[in-house]
């Protein structure tokens, strides 16, 4: 029972930094995240049910947040499934008022199949499969810079202040080509050319190296769609 | 907001919003590049207060223990450490010994060699007071520097006035053992308090006993002792005065004027130690056999002084102090001092070499 307790631990803290090692945790306690789920909703959750992925996220976060101070993982994971899921709930219950497009009044044709469809599927289909093309291309590339999208998650900007920091320092690289090319060259962050650059405090910018990495990235040639999705932080910089 | 998702895992999904930010959200089935408008956000905010409040709760710990461990400390110092009462025996050693609240020796100091001679012989430290006071007594006892009978003075002193009467009735009670007389005092000893030895000029000021012993002295030495009393003017103009050391019978006493000796017997010093180049009158000194009194030499008014001035005509003038100078033009009025200093013969005090 002790031995099962520290590898559990072990595992856990291994899975802390390493997102493979994470999914791996999180296959080999399925069982014990699909019976927490059916806890909650008294029957036997299906894959395609929401409440079983936000136990499968509940049961991540509890990896990345657990402590020894904790006590016991398992019942720790337990508990943050079921705030998890008591959370998800009451967000739903709000929006209760609304009808869902798959209710049926007579039981052969749906709300949906009432209502005209305007979206062009195909065109949807392939600008997303372009978004993932960019995405691909831009994994690889960051992985020449050593970083992955779960360290940019990581090391992402929590407040507005600090985000406007890093978004004035991308801008200003965007405005200095050079910057950009050295940057593309050396395969290292500008700090101290952003810091002169913006103002900025470098120990700010220091502290979000790798977030800074993905966005310098992303401002260099190739990567449209994703420009397009952060122009309002890029815009801020053409009023500059 | 809209979020673009950018990397699916099994547990979760990372997702870019429109502001550039990353963030962890719940993978509900969704696909890498596909558009999401209201995902499951991971929150991390309830994380970073739980380890604030453990960080508070490691220095709120620390801070008890230390709390505890300075209180300890504290009353182990108050207990053992620290001076609550100071008895100083006055004898020759002139030791004074702090005690703690429990009436044990914790440090002993002295201001005479003796005293940290003895201090460093005995081992003291940490001995009851009684114990220590009667050790330090019977140690000055076996050295010879108290006799049996001799009066020992003990100053008790201390911030708590209960806990010094009590101690002071402590050594009233037990010092008294030692065949010693021991009084004991409340507050701090002097500087000079010693040992009184029961002697029967005990009682005689120090100066006088000096005198004595110098009277003595001079006699062992056949030279007069020098007049350490004060003369006393004569009550009547034509009185003798009597020097106060027996004066030699064989000296014969100079002819001198009675007004001028009266006058000069009041200029003498009053009571200070004569200093060692003035002798006596020459009245005084005894004569060796043979030799023929010499009467004492006045000083020679025209006698030209060791330093002169030269006045007008390139004849030699003494000189004179300024207002002596004035009087001697006439332009101020001669002080009646200086009258009276001029018609003193100067021949009370020679010096040793002139004799």
């Amino acid at each position: 029972m002790n031995s099962e307790t520290h590898e559990i631990i072990s595992r856990v803290n291994l899975a802390k930094t390493d997102s493979g090692e994470a999914d791996k945790l999180i296959s080999d306690y399925m069982p014990f995240i699909k019976a927490e789920t059916a806890k909650f909703l008294n029957r036997s959750p299906d894959k395609s049910d929401d409440e079983l992925s936000i136990a499968m996220f509940a049961f991540y976060e509890a990896i990345r947040n657990y402590s020894k101070l904790r006590g016991s993982f398992l019942k720790f994971a337990a508990m943050h499934i079921k705030n998890r899921l008591i959370d998800n709930y009451r967000r739903e219950k709000r929006n209760s008022g609304n009808v869902s497009l798959y209710t049926s009044d007579d039981e052969k044709t749906e709300l949906i199949d009432s209502i005209s469809d305007t979206r062009d599927d195909y065109g949807e289909i392939e600008a997303r499969e372009a978004t993932k093309q960019e995405i691909a291309e831009l994994s690889v590339q960051m992985a020449d810079f050593g970083v992955s999208f779960t360290d940019i998650a990581d090391n992402s900007p929590k407040q507005q202040r600090t985000l406007e920091i890093c978004g004035r320092a991308v801008r200003y690289a965007r405005n200095n080509p050079t910057i950009l090319e050295d940057f593309l060259r050396t395969k290292r962050v500008p700090i101290a050319a952003l810091a002169e650059g913006t103002g900025a405090e470098r120990k700010t910018l220091e502290r979000h190296r790798k977030y800074l990495v993905a966005m310098l990235l992303i401002c260099t040639n190739g990567y449209e769609i994703m420009r397009g999705h952060i122009m309002q932080v890029l815009k801020g910089g053409e009023n500059n | 907001m809209k979020y673009v998702v950018m990397q699916c895992c099994k547990g979760y999904a990372v997702l870019m919003d429109e502001e550039s930010k990353f963030v962890f959200a719940a993978n509900q089935g969704f696909e890498v590049g596909q558009i999401i408008i209201n995902p499951v956000i991971m929150t991390n905010d309830r994380n970073d207060n739980r380890n604030i409040t453990a960080v508070i709760k490691v220095i709120a710990a620390a801070a008890a223990c230390v709390a505890i461990i300075t209180g300890m400390g504290y009353s182990y110092y108050a207990q053992n450490l620290k001076t609550y009462s100071v008895v100083t025996i006055t004898s020759d050693s002139a030791i004074s010994m702090e005690l703690n609240k429990t009436g044990k020796v914790i440090r002993l100091t002295s201001d005479t060699d003796y005293g940290k001679e003895i201090i460093e012989k005995t081992d003291i430290k940490g001995m009851d007071k009684l114990t220590a006071a009667n050790e330090i007594l019977q140690t000055e006892i076996s050295d010879g520097h108290i006799s049996n009978g001799d009066t020992v003075d003990v100053y008790v002193s201390g911030s708590d006035t209960a806990k010094t009467d009590s101690l002071r009735t402590e050594l009233e009670n037990e010092l008294p053992k030692l065949d010693l007389k021991v009084n004991i005092h409340d507050g701090k000893a002097g500087k000079h308090d010693k040992v009184k030895t029961p002697e029967k000029d005990k009682d005689i000021p120090l100066h006088e006993k000096n005198k004595a012993e110098n009277i003595k002295d001079n006699k062992n030495d056949k030279a007069p002792a020098p007049p350490v009393t004060t003369a006393t003017a004569p009550a009547h103009k034509h009185d003798e005065v009597k020097p106060a050391v027996s004066e030699p019978a064989a000296a014969p006493v100079p002819p001198v004027n009675a007004d001028k000796e009266s006058l000069n017997d009041k200029k003498e010093p009053q009571g200070n130690p004569v200093p060692d180049e003035v002798v006596p009158p020459v009245a005084d000194i005894p004569l060796i056999e043979g030799e023929k009194p010499v009467p004492p030499q006045a000083p020679d008014m025209n006698e030209k002084p060791a330093k002169h001035d030269k006045d007008d005509t390139g004849n030699e003038k003494p000189v004179l102090p300024h207002h002596n100078r004035e009087a001697a033009e006439g332009n101020a009025e001669v002080p009646l001092k200086e009258q009276v200093h001029k018609e003193l013969p100067k021949t009370d005090f020679v010096k040793k070499e002139d004799i």
